[in-house]
């Protein structure tokens, strides 16, 4: 039923009504010509109703001349007719034709990159990667071979373990998987040096295996030679052996900072303000002119590609620019309570670049140095941190 | 009958499909389909007359309508009161 009312559509049908003396004689002349009449049906005992197919209709009208009735058309559905009445209508679809074609080609081109499971590589630094072998921004996805690319870069690459580039829609994904550097283990027969890993102060040295070249209490250069392969007996002469020994070592990690008595800290006071940019390539459009209204603000900028679902990319860019006003405020602090700030602040630093928290409380010495000065304080904060620094090296 | 051959019968072929004779299906009491019927007589809203190769259905009832006329078949829809037959004789 479906099938056949949209066939119906496509084809346009008209509901006409017939009048006259010889109705019945109107029904089976239709019926002899092969058109079909549909939902037949008399009104107040004059004139019959009924819905025919658009191309009946000339045929129609020579029976009524035939038979003597009148034909009136009352109504007309479907797509022919739908075309007729916007036929004046040029521009609209040619305008119509010209945004789909648009449609087309852009999408045979890429842009946007997505850059999944990257640790210490940068994105960056995979996007150069990428450009090198042929994956940039407005690239024909045609001219891309992935296999070839992703062998080339899995040859050129020994950080890179893995990687997978998926094209979808506009959008190319490449999921990376990166190999952690495995330390160079050395059999247990191979003949090899102890070497320092860092600068250190040694302080501790049990050797099982080997000639030792420093003494405790020495201060070694990263990549200096501790201890030797080398064992002299008294019968067996001199001979090269894997050296094995645990070297324990001082470092000193120390950092630095000044601060004033006096601080101005910023506080949001909650108002903002938010303006748009369109941007495609280099050129911007601003919807919104001059600057903020505020007198001391933050900008925030962001930006984000144009898409329709997940997949579909557009090379446009809308950057968004919020600004924040700011209310500057003035601090005065106690000498104790800067050398606490400080401390802090500089604790949480050495936390990040070193791990301290890593090590054992007993392997660690904290030191503070506090120089003040007229209108601040310098603080210097120091660990002494005791840790292995013995790595074996081989012999060539 | 004549032309309901054995053969045809043998092979269970409907009657109607071989030959113009009438089927009439009623459906409820309110829809009629009459397949290879002739031509329509009369049509009102109260009475339609319906020729078939065998003789002149007549139809009474109320806003009869005819539905879905094609070439052979032809529904008839509305509140029907009574149905009968007028037979010609050849």
């Amino acid at each position: 039923m479906l099938f056949k009312s949209l066939i119906l559509f496509l084809h346009g049908f008209l509901y006409i009504s017939i009048e006259g003396f010889f109705i019945e004689r109107f029904i089976n002349q239709c019926k002899l010509k092969n058109i079909i009449l549909q939902d037949l049906h008399i009104e107040n005992n004059s004139f019959i109703n009924a819905k025919i197919l658009q191309s009946d209709f000339r045929e129609i009208r020579h029976i009524a001349k035939k038979t003597k009735c009148k034909v009136k058309i009352n109504k007309k559905i479907g797509i022919p007719f739908i075309i007729n009445k916007y036929r004046k209508r040029k521009i609209f679809a040619i305008a119509f034709l010209v945004i789909a074609i648009f449609i087309l080609i852009i999408t045979n081109f890429i842009w946007n990159i997505e850059i999944l499971g990257n640790e210490k590589i940068s994105s960056e630094e995979i996007i150069e990667l990428m450009e090198k072998h042929g994956i940039s921004l407005g690239k024909r996805k045609k001219e891309i071979d992935i296999d070839k690319i992703i062998n080339s870069i899995r040859l050129e690459r020994e950080d890179i373990a893995w990687i997978g580039i998926e094209i979808k829609g506009t959008n190319a994904i490449i999921s990376i998987r990166e190999t952690t550097k495995m330390p160079e283990m050395i059999d247990k027969n191979e003949i090899c040096n102890i070497v320092a890993s860092e600068s250190a102060v040694i302080s501790k040295m049990i050797i099982q295996n080997g000639t030792p070249v420093v003494n405790v209490g020495d201060k070694v250069k990263k990549g200096d030679l501790i201890v030797e392969g080398v064992m002299e007996g008294k019968y067996t002469g001199k001979r090269q052996v894997h050296s094995e020994a645990t070297i324990l070592g001082k470092i000193c990690y120390e950092k630095t900072k000044s601060e004033k008595y006096v601080q101005f800290q910023k506080t949001e006071t909650g108002n903002k303000e938010n303006k748009k940019e369109f941007c495609i390539n280099n050129f911007k459009i601003n919807f919104n002119k001059g600057v903020s209204k505020f007198e001391n603000y933050d900008t925030i900028r962001s930006s984000k590609k144009l898409k329709i679902f997940n997949n579909f990319y557009f090379p446009i860019t809308i950057n968004e620019i919020a600004y924040i006003e700011i209310n500057e405020e003035e601090i005065d602090y106690t000498e104790d309570e800067l050398v606490k700030k400080i401390e802090k602040e500089l604790e949480n630093e050495m936390e990040s670049e070193f791990e301290i928290s890593k090590f054992d409380e007993s392997d660690k010495v904290k030191s503070i140095e506090v120089n003040t000065e007229e209108d601040g304080i310098t603080l210097k904060l120091i660990y002494e941190i005791q840790k292995e620094i013995g790595v074996e090296e081989k012999i060539n | 009958m004549r032309k309901y051959d054995k053969v045809s019968k043998f092979l269970e072929i409907p009657r109607e499909a071989i030959s113009d004779t009438p089927k009439i299906t009623i459906t409820g009491f309110d829809e009629i389909l009459i397949e290879n019927f002739k031509g329509i007589l009369e049509y009102e809203d109260y009475f339609t007359r319906i020729s078939t190769s065998l003789g002149i259905i007549n139809i009474n009832g109320f806003n009869l309508k005819l539905n879905q006329m094609t070439d052979d078949d032809i529904l008839v829809n509305g509140k029907i009161e009574n149905l009968d037959f007028e037979n010609i004789e050849n």
